[in-house]
């Protein structure tokens, strides 16, 4: 074993299905040395850095850490051994903290508790050597994208690691923002760290890296020292084959101008665009993640909100919705095809005519006989395999997915085509056949506008490339004119980064407005509330005043944990619509034992462990079967209320015992015993919840499962802890119930319940900076509900009105927190 | 009821199926449809007045209501929506109907009435999910109580309005539709056949059938293909809304009676019904005829109970536990699949 090798990978196989990714690869991490790794799309670069981090198992061959072999279940695993990684897409929780996203997963703790200051001071050592822009405790989701990049190296340095991988850390940022992450990358190597840095910046390459290896189609063509290595030699390893042959020659002729920009400004990142398309010609955008190219295609397609002068075809453009861009002409083939392109599960016929289901139809009904058509003629057309127009689209390779995706915009036919990365994940056959298909596109008279991270491919299809930096075109390039290594030079703007006079480049963050639009948010919903209840107050003061206060804190009780049990649940990512049925129920049981001569400690125990047995079904089925929370949860609110039927009988059932009784009506001089048992409990959940390693874990999945996933959490263990700490808290609240009531009663009440504590918890969420729940203020969204309640009721409204009340402030509530983002009120049912 | 007939909601242009169902699919389908048989077969052998043909064709009409439910629930199941006030709205529906009719508005009105009920939920749903963002579970739970709680002020606290009682003049009409037959059927027994056939062509045949499945398979595909999606979804909780009402409407002609309460047992029905046709399907996916299969077997499932002289509690316990074991199979299937 060669001396100082921190890491390596031996003969990694990896398959997905049928398909073998990695054929036997090897890789050696040395201490103190930054090694690269280079590839085109889809050449196995991320599958083996994720077979490294124990999150691709392998078929074949093993990773060794420190010369001795190691088996990894999961990226937990890898952590705990030293090896840290940075992702391309940086997955950060949207919700949280800095401080508390740099530490998920592996968090200080003092006897249980969260070291925070510690959290505090050690994320800002790290952020202050990172040279980071952002405090600790700035949220995540309002940093700019070179800051998300910062926090997600100082996480990983904040490891100490053996290992530190680093999966194109600069893909979003411009030429200055890279340089400081370089400064790092030294610093770190200079301490000893084995880098593995994974670019398709090559220049950032020879002069970073020590050593270079180099993917294509899941094989290794070559490693060596990079000081010998020229650019040429990396992209000849890279490409290996003939270009020519890889883009077919479709002769087509510019005509008339088609698509004229102006000023197009969509969100950060498309700054000022301009850009003119003739029919019968094919444009490339060259841009750099984060560029903006991406996201000016998305404007045009009135898919981004957007202002500047758009005209196709001398009309104006406004395109506010995909839809209305549609019916002018314009075609989109997007960047994501799984997510955002097809319909899977559905077959070919029917993802190739969805776009045009208007022409196949007479009077809104479909004519299986032009679908046929279209579809056999299309699949011909295109060459689509298999041929069969039946067959589910799920099951094609990629190349022949994008082929539909194409060939859905050739069965309607438009006049401006905007491809994003029209082969990623394609094979090369295949990408030959796109090719042509898209210059046959221009030669029909169309104009097509394509988005590639892939340089060479835009060189080899396009007639012209507009190269595309921080959302504004800053040069054009005609045919033949470039190779890639210098377009990609260009689009980095290396050469003229002194140069650079676009407005000022991520001007140091203030007070990020986010922040003041949360503050004010929070205050205004605050005021809401203590608006309505003084206005309550005001129509009948007794209510709330004088001895009327006790008696909405106790009323308050059981909604108070209730809202607490839901918060917990829905604060960990699983909804637990059990919690009223649960309340139900040990209302009903608890009753029954007191009747029955139980002892009141044992009944109270009684109570909340049958809350704990029905959580852990409720996570066992959730876990296991990987079903969603909600609709085990509303099985076993079913359920629940037969069960609560079965042991009452359909009758209300007193419970008079005098110790029993004293649990929810006793005093303790003048405050009640229930508003001291919820009081403190509620206390020591908010506690966990806010200050312990798990509380960080419960929420953090909540916030953002594959992240937490990424980080080492055991999200499954998440829900089933949340579920289970929601039965307790329910259970605990049936049995206060049945005392404070002095029984339970025969209605089941199961969905008013739920539904209070519902709106207590989108309340509560709705006084967080960041929408997230939280027992502490549910609980005092919960308060809120019941003194409304007891307000208006005190104010002369019938009873009957009360759930109805609790309906619209749950209504109100939701929308306060959905307002803003709007997305379709789907929910995923099996 | 006729013998299922296995639709492919898309069809595909060939008409076959879009895959191959795997071999754990078939096992899947057939073990749920086996699964029904033999508790009813078994329910036959301990009470053998369950299979009398009387108390079958009473059975058959006692599941319509459900029927009309159920089929407007799955619609909107079929693109992750999902309905909680259908109960609710029906009560509502059929109340304000009832006390129309005695009222002496008319049954042309009396049924708009209810009809309108049923819409005017449904739109509020529709926006609240499909163009506001708010999860259809808690849309729908919220709007849940407001009707209930509207229910119960209309009706001064739960008083039935008793149809039978009235004026023969003012209710014939009404109460001929809930008992009367045409030929050897029943009103109410053509009357979802209608539904069911009319909702049956909408959601197999017509393009809106079609963005129903696009919206399905994803909605965000759906939406850069240039389907209107959020009219879509909203659309779904429209039909929801109505049926509901239809539903509602049906009832108080079928028991001559108006009480708000009296269809809560429905919305868990529903649900079951949904998943449990679901889980039967060969393609496991919700579709209007399995749906309908599924309803006809919650019906029979809660004859039977009361038969065996089992209460309201197995009738709860039971369709909870169906809808976990329906889950427990669907994943059977996914995990085989993927």
């Amino acid at each position: 074993m060669a001396e100082g090798i921190a890491a390596a990978v031996r003969g990694a196989v990896v398959r997905f299905g049928t398909t073998t990714v990695l054929h036997g690869v090897d890789l050696e991490l040395r201490a103190g040395e930054v090694h690269a790794l280079v590839g085109q799309n889809g050449a196995g670069k991320s599958t083996l850095v994720k077979a490294l981090m124990g999150v691709n198992p392998l078929a074949e061959g093993h990773v060794e850490v420190a010369g001795s072999r190691v088996d990894l279940a999961g990226p937990e695993d890898a952590r705990a051994l030293g090896l840290e990684i940075v992702y391309q897409d940086q997955p950060l929780a949207p919700r949280m903290t800095v401080a508390e996203n740099m530490f998920l997963g592996r968090e200080p703790a003092r006897t249980g508790v969260l070291d925070r200051a510690g959290m505090h001071r050690r994320a800002r050592q790290v952020l202050e050597r990172v040279g980071a822009l952002c405090g600790p405790d700035d949220v995540v989701g309002d940093l700019t994208p070179t800051q998300r990049v910062q926090v997600s190296i100082a996480a990983a340095l904040a490891a100490e690691p053996r290992v530190l991988v680093l999966d194109e850390p600069t893909a979003a940022l411009g030429a200055a923002e890279s340089a400081s992450v370089f400064e790092l990358i030294r610093a770190a190597r200079a301490e000893g760290v084995a880098v593995l840095y994974i670019s398709h910046r090559l220049h950032e390459i020879t002069s970073l890296a020590d050593r270079v290896t180099v993917l294509r189609d899941g094989r290794r063509t070559s490693v060596a020292p990079a000081a010998g290595l020229s650019t040429q030699d990396i992209i000849a390893a890279m490409v290996g084959r003939d270009l020519e042959a890889l883009f077919p020659d479709v002769p087509h002729t510019p005509g008339d101008p088609l698509l004229e920009v102006r000023h197009l400004r969509s969100g950060e990142l498309v700054r000022d665009m301009d850009l003119s398309l003739r029919s019968g010609e094919i444009v490339g955008l060259a841009g750099l993640v984060g560029s903006g190219a991406s996201e000016t295609l998305l404007a045009l397609f009135g898919d981004r909100r957007s202002t500047g002068d758009v005209r196709l075809g001398g009309r104006e453009l406004a395109a506010s919705n995909p839809r209305a861009a549609v019916r002018r002409g314009v075609a989109l083939v997007p960047e994501e095809r799984r997510t955002e392109a097809l319909f899977p599960g559905l077959s070919v016929g029917v993802n190739l005519t969805a776009s045009s289901l208007g022409a196949h139809a007479r009077g809104g009904v479909l004519s299986r006989r032009r679908e046929r058509r279209t579809a056999e003629d299309l699949v011909e057309r295109l060459g689509i395999v298999p041929r069969s127009p039946a067959q589910d689209v799920a099951t094609l390779s990629g190349g022949n997915q994008q082929k539909v995706v194409v060939g859905r915009w050739l069965a309607r036919g438009g006049q401006l085509y905007l491809v994003d990365e029209p082969t990623a994940g394609v094979d090369v056959a295949a990408k030959a056949e796109i090719y042509r298909h898209l210059g046959e596109l221009a030669a029909g008279g169309a104009a097509v506008l394509v988005v590639s991270s892939d340089f060479e491919e835009l060189i080899g299809l396009c007639d012209r490339i507009l190269v595309v930096r921080d959302g504004v075109v800053v040069e054009e390039i005609g045919r033949g004119e470039v190779d890639e290594e210098e377009l990609t030079a260009r689009a980095a703007g290396a050469d003229a980064a002194d140069g650079d006079t676009t407005a000022d480049p991520a001007a140091p963050a203030a007070e990020p407005a986010p922040r003041r639009a949360a503050r004010l948010r929070q205050i205004g919903v605050g005021v809401a509330m203590l608006a309505v209840v003084a206005a309550l107050v005001a129509g009948s003061p007794g209510f709330l005043l004088s001895s009327g206060f006790w008696d909405v804190l106790r009323q308050a009780g059981t909604p108070v944990l209730l809202a607490a049990a839901l918060t917990v649940a829905l604060g960990a990512g699983a909804f637990d619509l059990s919690v009223g049925a649960v309340a139900q129920l040990t209302a009903t049981l608890s009753a029954a034992l007191v009747v029955a001569g139980v002892p009141t400690p044992l009944v109270l125990a009684a109570g909340i462990v049958t809350g704990v047995v029905v959580g852990a079904v409720n996570g066992g089925v959730t876990v296991l079967l990987r079903v969603p929370s909600f609709v085990a949860t509303l099985g076993m609110l079913f359920l629940l209320v037969g069960i609560t039927l079965g042991v009452n009988g359909g009758l209300a059932v007193p419970a008079e015992t005098y110790s029993f009784l004293l649990l929810g009506q006793g005093f303790v001089g003048p405050v009640p015993a229930i508003v001291i048992t919820a009081g403190v409990v509620i206390a020591v959940v908010a506690l966990v919840w806010r200050l312990t390693p798990t509380g960080l874990r419960l929420r953090a999945t909540g916030d953002d499962e594959r992240t937490s996933r990424l980080r080492g959490v055991r999200t499954g263990w998440a829900t089933v802890t949340a579920l289970v700490l929601s039965g307790a808290l329910s259970g605990l609240a049936g049995v206060l119930l049945a005392s404070y009531a002095g029984g339970a009663t025969a209605r089941d009440a199961s969905l008013e319940l739920l539904v209070t504590a519902l709106a207590a918890a989108f309340l509560g969420s709705a006084l967080t900076r960041t929408f997230l729940f939280d027992p502490a203020t549910a609980a005092v969204g919960s308060l809120f509900v019941t003194a409304t309640g007891a307000g208006l009721i005190a104010n002369g409204l019938s009873d009957e009105w009360l759930g109805g009340v609790q309906g619209v402030v749950l209504l109100a509530a939701v929308l306060v927190a959905v307002a803003r983002r709007r997305a379709l009120g789907q929910v995923v049912i099996f | 009821m006729s013998a299922p007939t296995v639709t492919r909601p898309e069809g595909g242009p060939s008409g076959s199926p879009a895959s191959p169902p795997s071999r754990l699919d078939g096992v899947r389908s057939y073990a749920t449809v086996i699964g029904m048989l033999v508790v009813v077969v078994l329910i036959a052998v301990a009470r053998p007045l369950f299979v009398d043909p009387r108390n079958l064709a009473a059975v058959a009409v006692d599941a319509t209501v459900l029927v009309v439910l159920a089929v407007g629930l799955s619609v909107l199941m079929a693109m992750k929506g999902l309905d909680l006030s259908i109960a609710a709205t029906a009560d509502l529906a059929g109340y304000l109907a009832a006390r129309a009719l005695l009222d002496g508005h008319g049954t042309a009105t009396a049924v708009l009435i209810g009809l309108a009920v049923g819409l005017a939920v449904g739109v509020a749903n529709g926006v609240l999910a499909g163009y506001l963002g708010v999860p259809a579970i808690v849309a729908t739970l919220g709007l849940n109580l407001v009707l209930t709680a509207v229910g119960l002020v209309v009706s001064d606290n739960g008083t039935p309005q008793q149809l039978f009682t009235a004026p023969i003049d003012l209710v014939k009409p009404m109460l001929v539709f809930g008992s009367d037959s045409w030929g050897p059927f029943r009103l109410l027994l053509l009357a979802a056949v209608v539904v069911v056939a009319v909702v049956w062509f909408a959601t197999t045949r017509t393009t809106w059938g079609r963005r129903i499945e696009l919206v399905d398979a994803g909605a965000r595909a759906a939406e850069l293909a240039g389907t209107p999606v959020r009219a879509t979804f909203a659309s779904g909780f429209v039909l929801c809304g109505l049926l509901a009402g239809a539903g509602g409407l049906m009832l108080t002609a079928r028991t001559g009676l108006a009480v708000p309460g009296s269809a809560q047992p429905f919305l868990l029905d529903a649900f079951t019904a949904v998943y449990l046709g679901a889980t039967a399907s060969p393609r496991g996916r919700v579709s209007v005829v399995w749906t309908v299969l599924g309803a006809v077997f919650v019906t029979l499932l809660a004859n039977g109970l009361v038969l065996l002289g089992l209460g309201a509690p197995w009738r709860y316990g039971l369709n909870g536990a169906l809808i976990l074991l329906a889950l427990a199979l669907g994943v059977l299937r996914r995990r085989a699949t993927r």
